[in-house]
């Protein structure tokens, strides 16, 4: 399929580096210190390289696609039945996440920064930012990106600095006082979400401009974005401790809290969580975009522009009964998504693997002939 | 009860400037799919609005 849109390999890593970064930065260091504790960095640095090498294998499969998508692939290698059905349950997972996103967002916003306001009045309006963006297209959604991460980076690096007086080395000891089962335990967690999700990505590879740089986007993206997020699990820890980072829905709103430059510079938290606002819309732009494309792959459809509202509309109900409060979020919906997302993982390895048969079929019975 | 009706009206103005697009291109398949997406989207609004 011919793409009018094209975007640079460091327009897709950046969208890679904010979509790992997405909704991990705000929930992923309780998950991670959940079950290990102090030691939840060291599940993160597992995690992180594990991860790694799922998105390594992801960039690999998007070079060997060839320019298709997963859905296009999936239905090249599967037929159209059983093709139609995997890629229904692709699409299936992309809406859910999305949804799942949003639940975050409203969630987080609802509350720890706009208490009182309802849920609804956040979601439908990042919703509305969320329509407009995805409709302009994938192309201008990583101009977007790429203009705003500077912003992201300084106030990153201001984050870091202003929480330093916060930290207690003490905190981080004694290491490996948890069980090695309970560091793998939280790891999973952290292969699964962001990395695993990344299998999204997939659907965005053919508009790289040069197939050969997809491996270098994907990886760097994704490196450079767990690396922010294990700081962040790194900081939690140090700040709050092991047990403080565990209970806290929202340990990094929690650290941003605390700041406190000489007496003059507090209350700083809104402007900490812009930043986190600003990667979980790419994040859900990201999921909405490649929901769309996903149905209009599926049925065949010559418009994606008119299947963004719906989806964007239906995501509020949708967010709001798959995960009613934060603690619930917690407590099962992570828990059934971290399945899911494992199970989806293996979709973009079976179709390589019967593509790979097939073209190799191929070869031999036209060198019998 | 208003938000619901709120809903409705949005999902029928944005089913007013899409439709006639899609139409333009005569992109028919198109609009089924839009009108069902829409539909099922607000029926579900709606139902979250009501009982939820």
């Amino acid at each position: 399929m011919i793409r009018k849109e094209k975007i640079e390999y460091r327009q897709f890593a950046i969208l890679v580096l904010l979509y790992t970064v997405g909704t991990s930065v705000i929930i992923a260091p309780s998950m991670l210190a959940s079950y290990a504790g102090q030691d939840g960095w060291i599940s993160a640095l597992l995690g992180l390289g594990i991860g790694l090498l799922v998105v390594w294998c992801y960039a690999s499969i998007g070079k060997f696609f060839m320019g298709r998508s997963l859905i296009e692939a999936i239905n090249e290698s599967f037929g159209n039945y059983l093709g139609f059905v995997i890629a229904l349950i692709f699409t299936f997972f992309s809406l859910t996440l999305s949804s799942l996103v949003l639940s975050n967002i409203g969630n987080f916003v609802n509350t720890r920064m706009l208490v009182g306001t309802p849920l609804d009045a956040a979601e439908y309006i990042f919703v509305i930012v969320v329509i407009i963006g995805v409709r302009l297209g994938i192309e201008t959604l990583a101009r977007s990106t790429e203009t705003l991460t500077p912003l992201f980076t300084f106030l990153f690096i201001v984050f870091i600095f202003a929480v330093l007086p916060q930290m207690h080395p003490n905190n981080i000891r004694p290491i490996l006082e948890h069980d090695i089962h309970d560091i793998f335990k939280s790891s999973y967690g952290f292969i699964s979400f962001p990395f695993g999700e990344l299998v999204l990505f997939l659907m965005l590879t053919p508009f790289v401009s040069k197939n050969k740089k997809i491996t270098k986007g994907y990886v760097l993206g994704a490196f450079i974005g767990g690396v922010i997020v294990m700081i962040i699990t790194v900081l939690s820890i140090l700040s709050l401790g092991g047990y403080g980072t565990a209970i806290n829905t929202y340990p990094a709103f929690t650290i941003a809290k605390k700041i406190d430059v000489g007496g003059v510079i507090q209350r700083v938290e809104v402007i900490m969580a812009g930043i986190w606002t600003f990667s979980i819309f790419t994040k859900l732009s990201v999921c909405v975009y490649v929901t769309a494309l996903s149905i209009k792959q599926l049925f065949r459809l010559r418009d994606l522009n008119c299947l963004t509202i719906p989806i964007a509309i239906s995501l509020i109900p949708l967010s709001q009964w798959g995960t009613p409060n934060a603690a619930d979020f917690q407590t099962y919906t992570a828990m059934w998504m971290m399945y899911f997302t494992y199970i989806i993982m293996i979709i973009p390895f079976l179709t390589t693997g019967v593509l790979y048969l097939k073209k190799k079929w191929g070869k031999k019975q036209e060198s019998k002939a | 009860m208003w938000q619901s009706i709120l809903i409705s009206v949005v999902a029928v103005v944005v089913a007013l400037f899409e439709i006639p697009r899609l139409k333009k291109l005569k992109y028919t398949k198109e609009i089924w799919f839009f009108s069902f997406f829409l539909l099922l989207a607000t029926v579900a609004n709606i139902l979250k609005f009501l009982y939820f």
